[in-house]
């Protein structure tokens, strides 16, 4: 319990970054929910290291804690229903308590996640275009008319026909697998 | 889309048709004789008396063509009796002339119709935005002291019957501290600022009485939404958290809570009894009411105007459905 306290201070907004440490750094990572019926232990003592360039493929049966570790990259997980001790480090910055105001300029931008099920992971009311268009504008100070000339660019890259077209369609007027390219 | 407009918009008709005759037929056929009550109001009734007003009424006629000289008002107008030798000429769209006051039932509709739609219309976008901002603030602190307080208290409201909130309110706010102006309806035409006094308190409680409904609605409906994969993705991006609740949850939780609000709207439209009532508000729920049972014409077109409102609102709700939510498509 004081690990766990220990490791959910607010960190200072930026570690000083070592060259040498990788892009990404999960060190000791352990995710745990408490429920009703006790501690549920989702991710325990997992360590990896991904460098600028390099891939990894985590792959496991369902349940054995693939996206929860992942979310746990992002800090997407509701502080007040989870426990999480170890590190986390984006390009030197420590994710593990860092501040939402902290994460939000890393969400998008150093970090990103592509959900499964295009359909429930993007908003039904909003445009495909829309919704590029708001991620890129986060982080690029760029009007619109850029931004959503950028979002057709993606949309050409990730090979759906007719982008400047489909970028005003709606999420579900997506076949499934094209629906993958956001 | 127009093709589904046009087939909604005949079965509309149709319902509306309907109903129009169950309920001319129900206060026809039913046990109380206008015509006697009317015959005994002064005193005086005689058989013969009660069997000429009868007469002079239509009520002496089958249901079927006394319908259906109801319904020929309405499209073409027609010639209208109201005692012996002497005739009105009611133009279309007639609904028949009051049995008590003796004027015109479209007529006094219109004069009417002002006072409820005053009072339906600003009590309903007050409890819309009163439920709805209790709800979401209730759902963006979820499981917090805050939520537990706004969920308890809107539960006690909601279980007061309107009825006595409106009573009570009258009651002590208005006749016993004075607290509010005295409630009923001035043209707004007249004098703006009157016509908002008079129903302030009306609209207040309306607003009150009604918005626990909208918040518990709004909160279920805001932490559903937020539990969806999209407001996660909404996050995943770097977006602040007021921008997700507000711009993304909101945008999806909104689209139920509408749609119950143009059923809602609708059924204050076509009368708000008990607040007109209470607070001596001269609309068509009033009206309706005090016609009950003799005033047939009077009855009847305040049940139309109800089932009206309602199929249009139904119609409304389904159309704007397909503008909220691109995904549903009209055919």
């Amino acid at each position: 319990m004081t690990e766990v306290l220990h490791a959910r201070e607010p960190q200072p907004e930026a570690l000083p970054t070592s060259d040498s440490d990788p892009f990404l750094v999960v060190e000791n990572l352990t995710v745990q929910f408490p429920t009703h019926d006790g501690l549920v232990q989702a991710v325990s003592d997992l360590t990896y290291c991904v460098g600028l360039g390099q891939t990894l493929g985590i792959v496991g049966e369902s349940g054995s804690g693939k996206s929860v570790s992942s979310m746990a990259v992002l800090g997407l997980h509701d502080e007040k229903r989870t426990r999480m001790t170890g590190s986390i480090r984006i390009a030197g910055k420590e994710v593990v308590g860092a501040s939402d105001q902290a994460m939000r300029r890393i969400r998008g931008k150093e970090a990103a996640m592509i959900f499964q099920d295009p359909l429930t992971a993007l908003h039904p009311f909003y445009t495909i275009g829309a919704q590029i268009v708001e991620a890129y504008r986060l982080h690029n100070h760029v009007n619109k008319k850029t931004a959503k000339q950028r979002a057709v660019e993606m949309l050409d890259l990730v090979g759906i026909p007719q982008p400047d077209r489909r970028v005003d369609d709606y999420p579900h007027q997506f076949s499934g697998g094209c629906g993958n390219a956001r | 889309m127009l093709g589904y407009i046009i087939r909604r918009v005949v079965a509309a008709i149709l319902v509306v048709i309907i109903s129009s005759m169950f309920v001319f037929a129900i206060f026809f056929l039913g046990p109380t004789n206008a015509a006697a009550v009317i015959c005994n109001q002064n005193g005086r009734c005689t058989q013969e008396r009660q069997a000429l007003l009868e007469h002079s009424l239509g009520l002496d006629q089958n249901v079927v063509p006394a319908y259906g000289e109801f319904a020929k008002g309405v499209f073409v107008g027609r010639t209208i009796s109201t005692g012996p030798g002497a005739h009105y000429d009611c133009s279309a769209p007639c609904l028949g002339i009051s049995y008590v006051t003796k004027e015109e039932v479209t007529e006094l509709l219109k004069d009417k119709y002002p006072a409820t739609l005053s009072v339906a219309l600003v009590g309903g976008v007050v409890y819309l935005f009163l439920g709805c901002t209790l709800g979401i603030l209730a759902a963006k602190w979820r499981g917090t002291t805050t939520d537990k307080l706004l969920v308890g208290s809107s539960l006690i409201v909601s279980s007061i019957p309107y009825y006595l909130v409106a009573l009570l309110a009258w009651l002590f706010l208005v006749n016993e501290f004075n607290l509010f102006p005295k409630t009923g309806y001035f043209p707004i035409t007249d004098d703006p600022v009157k016509w908002a006094s008079g129903l302030l308190l009306p609209w207040l409680v309306l607003g009150v009485a009604n918005s626990p409904q909208y918040a518990r609605f709004g909160r279920g409906s805001m932490v559903e939404t937020m539990s969806e994969d999209f407001i996660r993705t909404a996050s995943a991006k770097g977006l602040p958290r007021n921008k997700v609740l507000f711009k993304h949850g909101l945008r999806a939780a909104i689209v139920p809570i509408i749609t119950i609000f143009g059923l809602d709207l609708a059924a204050l439209l076509a009368g708000t009894v008990f607040t007109e009532k209470i607070f001596d508000i001269d609309g068509i729920g009033k009206w309706g009411l005090e016609a009950i049972p003799v005033d047939l014409p009077v009855i009847a077109a305040t049940v139309l105007v109800g089932a009206v409102l309602v199929v249009a609102a139904n119609l409304i709700v389904d159309i704007l459905y397909s503008f909220l939510d691109p995904r549903v498509r009209l055919a």
